[in-house]
């Protein structure tokens, strides 16, 4: 008997083919999403952890200017503080052999005689640097590779005006720089920045910082509070140009990778979660539909004696058989995706390793979230069957009965032609079933669109960033604030069009309750290659009196225009300064403040002065251009917005559109899944209706504009559903992953949607020619048997 | 229908209209400007010195900054005979080295008079730019701190050149370019002072009627040495790409000798959204 049941379950899953591959297709994405999105995720919170941990990452730091080494005693011995180390870190500019442009150089100092104990290097290749007479350094990983240094190599910096050729003993990470980034560009250039660990007995010397710290890192007890701490040491530090310690949390690499970390699990679930619902909701259907078919089957076996329990459990292994053949692939291919991400991720976030785990969860939640609805929806099925008499069952289920519809009682149904007539009673007649595959259809849509509206918003970023925004070709950042003669000094390199000059201010912004750390740009109202834009992209003005402010501070400390704000100056001696808010300014990355000269300059005590400049420059000269800037020991760092924008493009843009383009591709076999097995249902459902046609003497052809007509207006009904779904699913990523230091802004193209739509399109004439050829395999008389 | 939607497509794909900001061509008078650093100075000074070896019994009872009258009694010095020292000109007081009472040898400087009235200008000028410049040449001076700026003319320019370190810390040589003020008003002229500080524009040439667009709109063709200069032109709400022939550049505008007319619209600071032919609008 059994071996019987186990033979027709072969039979029944190859004649079922063309739906176990469209399910299989549908559960593949949805799984392979879920366990790549969420092993990726475990993978890069459990590097970053463990990194952490053992490399003594810290847990709050605080830059000063400069502070003898005995101050640093008092530190040390603050209650709640376990370790703490002080260190010199000086930035300069590093001259490359092989590059024209010279790239920023972040020297920190390395204890001469103890073990280091927070923010330990790890030392990668090479050996550690020692005190000798051609300066030695461990250069970072991502430095290194972006210019093939290898140990023994040298690299020339310029520390304090001095030009000094520093020896490359060795290629290290450290958890503080496991996104290498340079504190005044917003993305990653490896190219043109570099950390370096230098003995404090040679950097001392160099950064004329002999005796003295500037940077303190340390690490909680445990229970400590780190209010407490971080407020200890801006009390002992103030006095040396202390602009306020901050948390692991303010850290700049940690702070990104911690971003990440959170997108990745909102992806982890958002994705998956949107996924899933839709092949859950088809599974449910398909299955449910095809046990419905097979009613007249279910009706002979239990006649043949078969009791309920035999063959629900055969039903239930035909379905898991059938569920299976999606998800074994869809985890094979989950694990693969997800080392493909986690490779990409290695090349942005330098750990020691990413080792790759497979999350369990995830696949038990794969398999779960495949197998249920799978099996309720056959549950169900069978159950209805099992209600009725077997001789009842036996026969074709007959078809709902005829009702006057508002078409008819309206005499609308006589504009109509009898295939259109089929289609639309069809549909008055089943409301639901009709509302579930518009449903389904317009999901699948609404996945494309928000695919497509991570590009979008890449684009929109870009754009901003890189021709709203910062409208120079290079920006220049001084060591010192420097006197308008420096603006009219570059403005005489040949090659050089036209220069404007800046002045960041570190600022502690408060208002009542909240303070937060940031930046005033001053600028001359003007200057025009730096601006601050509206949410439209279109540029603010500075007021004249008052300052304009990032958006966060709207959100976060609830001020609007014309309240006062008070502004701690955190440059040279503290000074507090009130000014009225004029407007928000929708910055995209971290947060800022915009003034005019006259406010801050006469808060300041000092006449005008600049900490960069903005450059216009001749491209045919801008080489010459480099090789003069190298030579001013004033100028720290350049910074190139072409080789910027060519850097962003090439690795952190390829970055999202890979992953955007797994989604999307994704996205279309689930429409596609979607379309298919619609009308495949409603031909296997309706092949005793469309037999009777063929009988009656319509041609194949007209059976398949029946079919069409109805798969047509399904679609085109869930265009607009779609439509509105996928905005709101753009909107609902956006809001979820808005972190403090980026700004997710929704931006969606009519593109976007246009594309959605033709694809769809492309999809709908795909499945036509599908549906054509079922049509012409119909067999009248095996199809008015109904035993399909 | 199909036409309908054809066109749906096209409106859904067709590029969105890049936004921009443009500026007119300007005619009018577009001058060849140098900007210095320059200190405003007292034209003469004066050092009060002891006339004999003696003594000053009575404190100098003067501050730096004290105004004082020409034949104004500042201090008396007894060496035997008793001697008044008196200001040889109108003036301030700049300095005081000796404050007295006490002995005082022949010689030694007790007051620095600089005649604040009685000003220049000194700029302190590339030695490469200052072989642009002559006598005569008209300048103005600005960022003094008062509205509107001072108008003024080269007298010389030193040809002792000296080394300076510059603002961003390289050597420099330059040399001294002294100008008179012209047409002072006599308000501006009690505000200022020795070694107050201005930004000179010293004009080099002058041409009228001729065009000038902002720097801001210019970019180099391709990036070979011989790439002309071009700039968008705004055409019917498009980007048209023009190459143009500039002169002269300030250090705002270029002047225009070929390529553009009076009424033409430029796009400034085009980013790479902008291509030959895009639409744009402000």
């Amino acid at each position: 008997m059994v071996s019987g049941l186990n033979r027709k379950l072969f039979r029944d899953v190859a004649s079922l083919k063309y739906q176990t591959i469209t399910l299989a297709a549908l559960i593949i994405c949805g799984v392979a999403v879920l366990v790549s999105s969420w092993s990726s995720y475990e993978s890069l919170k459990q590097a970053r952890d463990s990194y952490y941990d053992r490399y003594g990452m810290g847990d709050v730091f605080a830059d000063i200017k400069r502070a003898p080494l005995d101050v640093f005693r008092k530190v040390s011995e603050l209650p709640g503080l376990e370790i703490a180390e002080a260190r010199i870190i000086e930035q300069t500019l590093v001259d490359v052999a092989n590059q024209a442009e010279p790239a920023t150089g972040n020297f920190l100092s390395l204890p001469d005689r103890s073990e280091q104990r927070l923010n330990r290097v790890y030392l990668r290749q090479g050996r550690m640097p020692e005190a000798a007479t051609t300066p030695e350094a461990v250069v970072h990983e991502a430095f290194a590779e972006a210019h093939k240094l290898k140990p023994g190599d040298t690299v020339d910096a310029l520390f304090r005006g001095q030009k000094k050729t520093v020896r490359i003993t060795g290629i290290g990470l450290s958890p503080e720089f496991v996104y290498s980034l340079n504190p005044v560009v917003p993305f990653p250039d490896d190219k043109h920045f570099g950390v370096f660990w230098m003995p404090r007995s040679t950097l001392e010397k160099l950064a004329q910082m002999e005796g003295s710290f500037n940077n303190v890192s340390g690490r909680l007890e445990k229970g400590a509070s780190l209010s407490d701490v971080k407020a200890g040491i801006d009390r002992i530090l103030a006095p040396y140009g202390c602009r306020g310690a901050i948390g692991r949390d303010r850290q700049l690499s940690n702070q990104l990778v911690s971003d990440e970390i959170r997108e990745q699990r909102v992806m982890a679930f958002f994705n998956p979660a949107v996924f899933f619902s839709v092949a859950a909701f088809l599974i449910h259907i398909v299955i449910s539909r095809l046990i419905g078919m097979h009613r007249t089957q279910i009706a002979t076996l239990k006649s043949i004696g078969y009791r309920d329990g035999e063959i629900g459990a055969y039903y239930a292994k035909l379905v898991c058989l059938m569920l299976f053949m999606g998800i074994v692939p869809g985890l094979l291919v989950g694990a693969w995706l997800g080392r493909v991400y986690s490779d990409i991720y290695q090349s942005f976030f330098r750990f020691p390793h990413l080792d790759f785990i497979v999350s369990l969860p995830s696949i038990f939640i794969g398999i779960g979230a495949s197998l249920i609805p799978g099996l309720a929806g056959a549950a169900h099925a069978v159950r209805s069957v099992f209600k009725l008499s077997p001789a009842q069952a036996m026969l074709p289920p007959s078809p709902p009965p005829y009702r006057e519809g508002f078409l008819e009682k309206r005499g609308l149904i006589r504009f109509l032609d009898l295939r259109e007539r089929m289609v639309v009673r069809g549909f008055l007649l089943r409301p639901w079933r009709l509302m579930f595959t518009i449903l389904g259809m317009s999901a699948a849509l609404a996945i494309v669109i928000s695919g497509g509206f991570w590009v979008d918003m890449l684009d929109f970023v870009i754009e901003t960033q890189f021709s709203r925004l910062n409208r120079e070709d290079i920006s220049v950042s001084f060591l010192h604030n420097r006197p308008r003669a420096a603006l009219r000094e570059l403005s005489q390199i040949p090659g050089v069009t036209a220069v404007e000059g800046y002045r960041a201010v570190p600022v502690r912004v408060r208002s009542e309750n909240h303070s937060r750390e940031s930046a005033i740009l001053v600028m001359d109202p003007l200057s025009g290659m730096r601006r601050a834009l509206d949410a439209d992209g279109s540029a603010l003005t500075v007021p004249e009196r008052g300052i304009l402010l990032s958006r966060y501070f709207e959100d976060t400390f609830g001020l609007s225009a014309g309240d006062p704000v008070e502004l701690e100056l955190l440059e040279g001696a503290p000074r507090r300064v009130w000014l009225p808010v004029s407007g928000f300014a929708d910055d995209l990355i971290g947060v800022a403040a915009y003034a005019r000269p006259e406010q801050i300059q006469s808060a300041l005590g000092e006449s005008p002065s600049y900490s960069m400049a903005a450059l216009k420059v001749d491209p045919a000269l801008s080489q010459s251009v480099y090789e003069r800037l190298k030579t001013f020991p004033e100028v720290i760092s350049v910074n190139s917005k072409v080789l910027l924008y060519e850097g962003f493009q090439s690795t952190m843009a390829g970055m999202i559109r890979f992953f955007t383009g797994v989604l999307i591709g994704f996205a279309v076999v689930i429409s596609l899944a979607v379309i298919y097995n619609a009308a495949r249902v409603s031909f296997s459902e309706r092949g005793w209706e469309l037999a009777c046609l063929r009988i009656l003497g319509f041609d194949s052809g007209a059976v398949w504009q029946v079919l069409f007509l109805e798969v047509t207006l399904q679609v085109f009904l869930s265009v607009l559903p779609g439509f509105a779904l996928g905005n709101l699913l753009s909107r609902l990523s956006a809001a979820m992953i808005h972190s403090e230091s980026f700004r997710f802004p929704f931006y969606l193209e009519t593109s976007t949607y246009a594309f959605s739509a033709l694809l769809i399109a492309a999809i709908w004439l795909m499945n036509g020619w599908l549906i054509r050829r079922m049509v012409g395999s119909l067999k009248m008389v095996e199809a008015l048997k109904a035993r399909d | 229908m199909a036409a309908g939607i054809l066109a749906a497509i096209y409106f859904a794909f067709a590029p969105r209209a890049v936004e921009v900001e443009t500026a007119r061509v300007r005619r009018g008078r577009f001058e060849e400007t140098l900007k210095a650093d320059a200190k405003i100075r007292a034209r003469k000074s004066h050092v009060i010195r002891a006339v004999a070896d003696g003594d000053i019994f009575k404190r100098v009872d003067y501050k730096a900054g004290d105004p004082v009258k020409k034949g104004e009694g500042l201090t008396k010095i007894y060496w035997g005979p008793e001697r008044v020292l008196r200001s040889p000109a109108d003036g301030v007081i700049s300095k005081i080295y000796f404050e007295g009472p006490g002995p005082i040898r022949r010689g030694d400087p007790i007051l620095e008079i600089v005649e604040s009235q009685n000003l220049e200008v000194v700029a302190e000028v590339l030695t490469t730019d200052a072989v642009r410049l002559k006598a005569g040449l008209p300048l103005a001076v600005e960022g003094w701190g008062g509205s509107g700026p001072l108008r003024g003319r080269i007298v010389r320019i030193s040809q002792a050149g000296y080394t300076k370190i510059s603002a961003l810390g390289v050597e420099e040589e330059r040399a001294e370019v002294r100008a008179e003020l012209v047409d002072v008003s006599t308000e501006a002229l009690v505000h200022l002072g020795d070694n107050y500080h201005a930004d000179v524009f010293i004009t080099l040439s002058v041409h009228d009627d001729v065009l000038s667009v902002p720097l801001g709109a210019l970019f180099k063709e391709g990036s070979g040495k011989d790439g002309g200069w071009r700039l968008f032109r705004v055409v019917d709400g498009r980007a048209r790409g023009t190459p143009i022939e500039i002169g002269l550049r300030n250090d705002r505008e270029a002047m225009v000798t070929g390529g553009l007319t009076e009424s033409d619209t430029v796009i400034l600071y085009p980013g790479d959204l902008v291509k030959e032919g895009s639409k744009v609008r402000n």
